[in-house]
């Protein structure tokens, strides 16, 4: 499904460049549930960026169902960042003065559904992470763990076959980590892919393939028992 | 539907900012509402004016002494010079009327006075003038030949010295500055209310016989109704050619028709109120920018939430759409709130003048959709600039 081939990204700053990311090569099946781990700097977001169509790779190609996506436009873009692909930030990213509720019909929103059609489906999402009780609650009445959780409710809200989640549990206690983890889990177990930056070692465990970047190299790819 | 959830996103987000929302809108009331009270006392002042003209007729002409340094005695029309013109034009002429106008005395009644102005005139300018007479009669033929001492006077001043109207047969008593006069009361005229009468004539007119008013019969001002079948302009060039002839002098008269004078105001309110609409629209320009510049400001705060918007899958369209809408709703509030605003001034003042007010469909639709172009013009620019916005860029603003 997803597939990268010699990816650069590089970032020209007057004189010198940076290189994020160097010939980075690797295939991503359905259903698998991914770590990405390395130092500070290594280029982990670098490279969920591109995987989520949010940043132009430099040099190289990423094939995303069978098209490279240099041949999509933007218009189609935009459609695989509502409805292909879900998001989850390390700082949450609720838009401020907006509830719960709305926050998660956001993505329906765009893709043009109906008022009726988006609160039955943002609520059916909310309970399913455990937020029932909080749909009227503005981001910043909630707590960093259950923010965290609206977020991934959002993200699933058109139903996405990948969930691309950069250190979703960076902001979080160990209990609201490991409660977002296991929402990433059983999300797993029905069938989405899931691809999850991390520097801790536990949630790596938790995933059945480790991939490690340092200075914008792939450096590991192993397969983890779990 | 979109579009409608979209509207309402909009007004939700204009609302969380109240206070920054109005003082935008003001920039737009403000221009729309001056451009439309200009335009709209424009439309009030040139229909008022051409009624009142309607009334008095476009035939009439109006032959005054083109008074120079040198004009003399013998310049002056005469009784016989009359006579003349009437002979010679008796088929082109239906009424003519020598005027006199005396100088400002005071009607006199016990305590109470009022401001007059004597009227020297014969038995047609009730007819040229289309003078009202409501009690009593107007000046006729014998009045003049016998030189009786009568008079016509106003509704407003009978009320105002007498506290009635019909005043027939009392005795008026003018003083002016060197002399006291009495006339007896044969009429009394009402008068239609007329544009900038409340402010400019707290005097009325006394309709006396001109022979009266001046022993020497002679005259400097003539007004006269050309017949239907005859061009007025061109009557009166012919007129003012006769008058050289029989007083061997070039252009010692000038024709004044009441068409020269609609034209005349008209241009001048045209190119008054042109300017002053320019002066307008200058300032709805500048409400225009004050819109483009909070749209600019919003556009920065709300980086972020532009960039979570777009991870979330809102195309480019959706974003201009979404900052445009905003823009669209203040001007439009603001061209309606305008609109409002300038019908209520300029009607207000049109009835403080005693015109007639007007309600120009034509202006407001102008208006209205002008503030409409303000707000997508100078909307754009932001909604666009917000549209551009790289999405890792944007979510990575603090
Ligand atoms: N906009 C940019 N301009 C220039 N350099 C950039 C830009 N964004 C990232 N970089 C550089 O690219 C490299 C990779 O950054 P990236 O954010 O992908 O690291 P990371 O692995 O996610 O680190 P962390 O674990 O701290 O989040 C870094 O050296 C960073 O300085
Ligand atoms: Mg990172």
């Amino acid at each position: 499904m997803i597939e990268v081939k010699n990816l650069y990204k590089i970032y020209y700053r007057g004189e010198n460049e940076v290189q994020a990311l160097k010939n980075v090569s690797l295939s991503i099946k359905e259903g698998e549930f991914v770590a990405i781990t390395g130092p500070s700097g290594s280029g982990k977001s670098t490279f969920m960026n591109i995987l989520g169509c949010l940043d132009k790779l430099t040099f190289g190609e990423y094939i995303l169902d069978g098209v490279s996506i240099q041949e999509r436009t933007e218009k189609e873009l935009s459609k695989l960042r509502n409805s292909r692909i879900g998001f989850v930030f390390q700082s949450f990213n609720l838009i401020p003065r907006v509830s719960a509720l709305k926050n998660v019909e956001l993505p329906l929103f765009y893709a043009r559904k109906t008022k009726n059609q988006r609160r039955e489906r943002a609520l059916e999402l909310l309970e399913k992470v455990g937020l029932s009780d909080r749909v009227n609650h503005m981001p910043n009445e909630m707590s960093g763990g259950q923010t965290q959780r609206v977020a991934i409710a959002r993200a699933l809200t058109n139903e996405p076959s990948i969930i691309l989640a950069d250190e979703p549990t960076g902001n979080l206690d160990s209990k609201s980590g490991s409660d977002i983890m296991n929402i990433l889990k059983k999300l797993n177990d029905e069938g989405v892919t899931v691809i999850i930056v991390t520097h801790e070692l536990e949630i790596t465990q938790k995933c059945k393939r480790t991939i490690i970047f340092k200075d914008g190299e792939l450096v590991q790819d192993k397969l983890t028992s779990c | 539907m979109f579009l409608l959830e979209n509207f309402m996103i909009a007004v939700a987000s204009l609302k969380s900012n109240k206070v920054r929302t109005f003082l935008t809108m003001l920039g737009i009331i403000i221009g729309i509402s001056a451009v439309i009270t200009i335009m709209t006392l424009g439309e009030i002042g040139k229909s008022n004016i051409s009624k009142q003209f309607e009334g008095v007729g476009a035939n009439k002409v109006g032959i005054y002494l083109n008074w120079t340094s040198n004009s003399v005695k013998k310049d002056f029309l005469t009784d016989s010079d009359i006579n003349k013109i009437r002979n010679v034009f008796k088929n082109e002429i239906t009424y003519m009327s020598p005027v006199l106008m005396g100088d400002m005395g005071k009607a006199v009644k016990k305590k109470e006075s009022g401001d007059v102005i004597m009227m020297g005139v014969n038995p047609d300018y009730k007819a040229l003038e289309k003078v009202n007479v409501i009690k009593g009669r107007f000046l006729n033929q014998s009045d003049l030949d016998k030189r009786r001492s009568v008079s016509v006077i106003d509704k407003k001043l009978a009320l105002k010295l007498f506290k009635r109207v019909n005043v027939v047969g009392e005795t008026l008593k003018v003083e002016s500055t060197n002399l006291k006069q009495s006339f007896t009361i044969i009429g009394i005229y009402e008068k239609k209310p007329q544009l900038f009468d409340s402010i400019f004539s707290k005097s009325t007119s006394v309709y006396i016989p001109i022979v009266f008013s001046n022993n020497d019969n002679e005259y400097d001002q003539l007004q006269l109704q050309i017949s239907k079948d005859s061009e007025t302009n061109l009557m009166s060039k012919k007129i003012i050619k006769f008058i050289a002839r029989i007083k061997g002098k070039e252009n010692l008269y000038i024709a004044e028709t009441a068409k020269n004078q609609i034209e005349l105001i008209n241009n001048i309110l045209g190119t008054i109120s042109t300017g002053i609409s320019i002066v307008a629209g200058i300032s709805l320009l500048v409400g225009g920018i004050g819109i483009m510049n909070i749209m600019l400001v919003s556009v920065t705060e709300r980086t972020k939430e532009i960039g979570i918007r777009k991870a979330l899958g809102a195309s480019r369209s959706d974003i201009v759409l979404q900052f445009l809408t905003e823009s669209m709703i203040i001007s439009a509030i603001g061209g309606i709130m305008g609109v409002f605003i300038g019908l209520s001034i300029s009607n207000i003042i049109a009835i403080l003048l005693k015109a007639s007010p007007v309600v120009p469909v034509w202006i407001v639709l102008i208006a209205v959709s002008f503030s409409a172009m303000v707000g997508i013009g100078f909307g754009i620019y932001p909604a666009n600039k917000a549209a551009e916005l790289d999405p890792i860029e944007a979510l990575r603003y603090d």
